[in-house]
């Protein structure tokens, strides 16, 4: 039975009547009348085993734990829905969808933090997300729950690297949406808004917060997260799984398998994920499974590579994905990302490259660990992998330019 | 003269402080100055050097000039074609990694 996605997938804004129906505020209520204490927010948070849904994973109680244990005059939290990755639609539907819930999230967060404001990040090109957060704080104001916490909505540029977090710091503060370098992290003095210790929580993990803080962390049970499925199956959308689910019955049961109907070739967790062999189809859904098969969950943005479809132009898509989406500027970022699609550019067609695997591996390695975030290592993974697992499909394009017959 | 590839710097730092334009620039004199072409003229992606561009890179002889300007494009073209000096003031700026990840690449035939 589903959790957080509980109203029908076409199904209008859920209001505020809507929610308080369903329990929504309550543990706010309970917040700011003394009966559920701010540490006890914390606690619960932590044993219930949330992560971040942005991508990194980070448990967010021990995030909420730091934060709180700060002294500082001003804090603030910001929920982050600089949803910028191609394939996940998580967060803007949560926020068109289900904004009481990511509102009571982000007010939980500030509650149990000790901060005193709060942001909202959208992307502008997501009006429908915006008209409707706008519209929860507007009825959440008139009821009450805000309590003097002021919320803002901050809207986000369209370019990738604008979702990451010291990035959504910037643009709050009126500048180019380019991520810090780090440490201060953000929830550190110094590292967040203005200076002030600042909590940045994705979208979903806040959304998630309400029912484990009112219910206790059993409710969030093994755990839980939504899936966006793209085009590559053939019934693309955006599932709740819970942690554990096998990919295959998400690409199977959940997904209607293939679009073109043949066998899975490889699953990409996330576009800045490492590829998994189909082989890794029964493979359980969990932070420590995926990463120990060499991948991760990333924001849960699942695409699958069928038989029959060529991965040098999946991976060289990535690539140029990511030489565009680059923000120009940390220099071995640059390097990394124009080298990696010059090298599989020249594969795809078939000119003369080289030893192109070792080209890709010692760019990776240049820039491992260089640059203010973490797309530096995201640019890598799904190239890195594809040479692993196929190294056929690269040699034949290689040297004919073209997939086998 | 020795056989060698000579790479311009095209990523965004340097093609935005005028590597494109000095690309041909360079092109144009090396056709005038070395007709039989033992000089190969070629664009590099990126080399990580952004701060100190242009860069402009000589392989296999591992030389990586940096805050290259059009004015210097004579003496590294007396270079090129045998009929001058390495331009020593133009080496020895971008971090040795970046040198030698550059290097490391281009022993791979990249």
């Amino acid at each position: 039975m589903a959790l957080l996605l509980t109203r029908a997938s076409d199904a209008p804004r859920e209001t505020l009547a809507e929610y308080a129906a369903a329990g929504g505020y309550e543990a706010l209520a309970h917040a700011y009348a003394g009966t559920l204490a701010a540490d006890e927010i914390v606690r619960r948070v932590t044993e219930s085993g949330l992560r971040g849904h942005g991508g990194a994973g980070f448990p967010t109680g021990r995030k909420w734990a730091l934060a709180a244990a700060v002294d500082a005059p001003k804090k603030y939290v910001v929920a982050n829905g600089g949803e910028h990755e191609p394939g996940s639609r998580k967060d803007r539907f949560l926020l068109e969808s289900y904004p009481h819930r990511v509102l009571e999230g982000t007010l939980l967060c500030a509650r149990a933090t000790g901060a005193s404001g709060a942001w909202i990040y959208v992307i502008e090109d997501m009006a429908d997300a915006i008209a409707s957060v706008r519209a929860a704080i507007d009825e959440a104001g008139a009821a009450g729950h805000l309590a003097g916490v002021d919320v803002q909505v901050t809207l986000a540029p369209t370019t990738y690297v604008a979702g990451e977090e010291s990035a959504a710091l910037e643009v709050i503060e009126g500048k180019k949406a380019w991520p810090r370098k780090k440490p201060p992290y953000p929830g550190q003095p110094g590292g967040g808004l203005w200076g002030a210790p600042t909590t940045v929580n994705n979208v979903e993990t806040l959304a998630w917060v309400p029912g484990i803080a009112r219910e206790g962390p059993a409710w969030f049970g093994a755990g839980a997260l939504l899936c966006t499925l793209d085009d590559s199956v053939r019934r693309p959308g955006i599932h709740e799984v819970a942690l554990g689910t096998t990919f295959r019955a998400l690409v199977y049961d959940l997904g209607g398998g293939p679009r073109g109907g043949a066998a899975v070739k490889a699953i990409l967790p996330a576009l800045s994920s490492a590829f998994l062999g189909a082989g890794a189809l029964d493979l359980p859904m969990t932070y420590d499974g995926v990463k120990a098969a060499g991948s991760g969950l990333g924001c849960g943005g699942v695409s699958i590579l069928e038989e029959g479809a060529c991965a040098v132009e999946r991976v060289l898509e990535i690539a140029r994905f990511f030489k565009k989406e680059q923000c120009g500027q940390c220099p071995p970022c640059r390097m990394e990302t124009n080298t990696l699609a010059a090298v599989l550019e020249k594969v795809h067609s078939g000119a003369e490259t080289g030893d192109f695997v070792a080209q890709a591996e010692k760019i990776a390695a240049f820039a491992r660990g260089k640059g203010n975030c973490s797309l530096i290592e995201m640019a890598a993974a799904p190239v890195l992998s594809a040479l692993r697992l196929f190294p056929g499909d690269f040699a034949q394009h290689a040297r004919h330019g073209r997939c086998a017959d | 003269m020795n056989k060698r590839l000579v790479y311009v710097c095209e990523g965004g730092d340097c093609s935005e402080k005028g590597s494109i334009d000095l690309h041909g620039d360079l092109k144009t004199m090396l056709e005038e100055r070395d007709p039989e072409g033992v000089n190969k003229l070629r664009k590099y992606p990126c080399f990580g050097g952004c701060e100190f561009g242009i860069n402009l890179v000589l392989y296999p002889d591992r030389v990586f000039y940096s805050r290259v300007k059009h004015g210097d494009l004579g003496a590294i073209c007396d270079h090129l074609v045998g009929a001058g000096p390495k331009v020593d003031r133009l080496t020895g700026a971008v971090p040795a990694d970046v040198e030698q990840i550059t290097y490391d690449l281009l022993d791979t035939g990249f």
